[in-house]
């Protein structure tokens, strides 16, 4: 800490102005003391020009992190996504038990339960989050983050490198006139996943991967095999849906093809299997 | 559909009073877990844990700081340990080296145009200082001179002594200078220091890699 010789009259010396200037200048000091600094400020030019020099690299420190993160950046700004999802946490937190147990699905559930057989279709085609929220999530469009029109469609599923805790790698599909768009970061519940857009000649693909080592996500609908891998098919509002599984990673592929024009283009795909 | 939302007065008044600053408590969320995923989830967290002790809180003081007080605890208890840290001002070469560009006294800056170098950086390098300090001088930082909480509030936010703040913020800022400096030289904003060996090298690398 600097010190310089104490020619002046004032009570605080330079020393103690020194250790007082980060205080001062963030305005901490208490009236009394605030009054000292100045008095001794004005009296002394070398203490002055220091604390002048300290206020400016002060003031622009704090200046420049402002305009690097705060509110009117990205990086100090929550996204839609972050308030809903906040706002959905605290309404279900909320929400008392047993209100909780009534919501339109479970009263679904339970009326179909008391139907004997349509259990079965509902579970399969209610109430899996892996066809529900996939459907939802890829209707509603959102922007991609990174497209193959910008970076060549080989580079699309390494965009994700580094974002993820694990590797999405997504299948080659070889059906006819299938064109990789582009993907974005997503999440089915509250796991992270990988989400990429494919366009057909007529129509879309959206497909969701994401890691379910616990598997949580169960399996249900159609069986069809598509060389090593067990592939299930599965319709709901209009959509249909794939889904496989490759080790610990699952696969949610929504699209708006028929069941077999689905079942065709999952069958040529590569690398859906484990080998 | 059932609509449980006009019932809950209690989540109406949480919601008007904590949502207003969602965007700082994302902000700081990112610099401590330095990754978007984990920022959103512990802002969430922090909105969830405050809800439920929202009948602790009490009425008319700062909510703003109670807010960052949870955020920082579910920081600590529940993230800090799998996030990576890792640290650009450490390592005793290059601090020496930095020690002997910044520890100028300030009124050379004034001197000096270079006083003005942060304006003339990146964006991006500014956060990666920012987030090259150790995380208690990064989180004193944020607090003080992003949120401008005062002293005070800091210290009942990370529950550490008034002078713990202090202490704290003093080494954080010059240790922001330094890593501030040591972009600046990388990107070619602020000339290096007259002894030859002064360029950081791994950053110097950095930023032409990030440029090529």
């Amino acid at each position: 800490m600097s010190t310089h010789p104490t020619d002046v009259s004032a009570e605080m010396d330079c020393a103690e102005l020194a250790r007082t200037l980060d205080a001062f200048l963030d305005a901490e000091l208490a009236e009394s003391e605030h009054a000292q600094v100045e008095e001794h400020l004005a009296s002394c030019p070398s203490c002055w020009a220091e604390a002048d020099a300290a206020g400016r690299l002060h003031d622009a420190l704090r200046s420049r992190l402002r305009s690097a993160m705060g509110a009117g950046t990205p990086q100090g700004r929550a996204s839609p996504e972050l308030r809903s999802r906040i706002h959905l946490a605290l309404v279900e937190e909320r929400t008392p038990r047993w209100r909780r147990l009534l919501t339109p699905l479970r009263v679904a559930a339970v009326a179909a339960c008391a139907a004997g057989v349509l259990l079965v279709l509902v579970t399969q085609d209610g109430s899996n989050p892996l066809v529900d929220e996939a459907i939802r999530k890829h209707t509603r469009d959102l922007p991609l983050e990174v497209t193959a029109a910008a970076v060549g469609p080989e580079s699309v599923a390494g965009w994700f490198a580094g974002k993820l805790d694990f590797n999405p790698s997504p299948p080659q599909f070889r059906g006819a006139g299938v064109r990789l768009v582009g993907a974005r970061l997503s999440h089915i519940q509250d796991r992270p996943a990988a989400y990429v857009r494919y366009d057909l000649p007529r129509g879309h693909l959206g497909l969701f991967i994401l890691d379910d080592p616990d598997r949580r996500f169960h399996e249900a609908g159609r069986v069809v095999h598509a060389g090593p891998a067990t592939v299930r098919l599965i319709n709901a509002r209009g959509f249909n849906v794939a889904m496989w599984r490759r080790n610990e990673i699952v696969y949610s592929l929504v699209s708006d093809l028929d069941e077999q024009d689905l079942a065709r283009l999952v069958e040529s795909a590569q690398g859906l299997g484990d080998k | 559909m059932f609509n449980l939302e006009k019932t809950d007065p209690a989540r109406h008044e949480f919601e008007g009073l904590a949502m207003k600053h969602v965007n700082p408590l994302f902000s700081a969320a990112l610099r401590l877990t330095k990754n978007e995923r984990d920022a959103e989830d512990l802002v969430q967290d922090t909105f969830l844990r405050a809800y439920r002790f929202f009948d602790k809180f009490e009425r008319g003081t700062n909510i703003k700081a109670w807010l960052f007080k949870i955020l920082t605890n579910t920081f600590i208890n529940r993230y800090r340990r799998t996030v990576k840290e890792r640290s650009i001002v450490e390592g005793s070469e290059r601090e020496a080296v930095h020690e002997r560009f910044i520890s100028r006294e300030a009124s050379d800056y004034a001197a000096n145009p270079e006083q003005f170098f942060f304006d003339r950086l990146l964006s991006d390098d500014v956060l990666r200082a920012v987030d090259s300090l150790p995380i208690d001088f990064r989180m004193v930082v944020i607090l003080a001179d992003l949120q401008e909480f005062s002293y005070k509030e800091i210290a009942e936010i990370l529950d550490v002594p008034v002078g713990t703040v202090m202490s704290r913020l003093y080494r954080g800022r010059r240790l922001l200078q330094k890593a501030l400096a040591v972009y600046a030289v990388a990107s070619g904003v602020l000339r290096a220091p007259v002894v030859s060996e002064a360029i950081d090298l791994e950053a110097f690398r950095r930023s032409r890699g990030k440029t090529a």
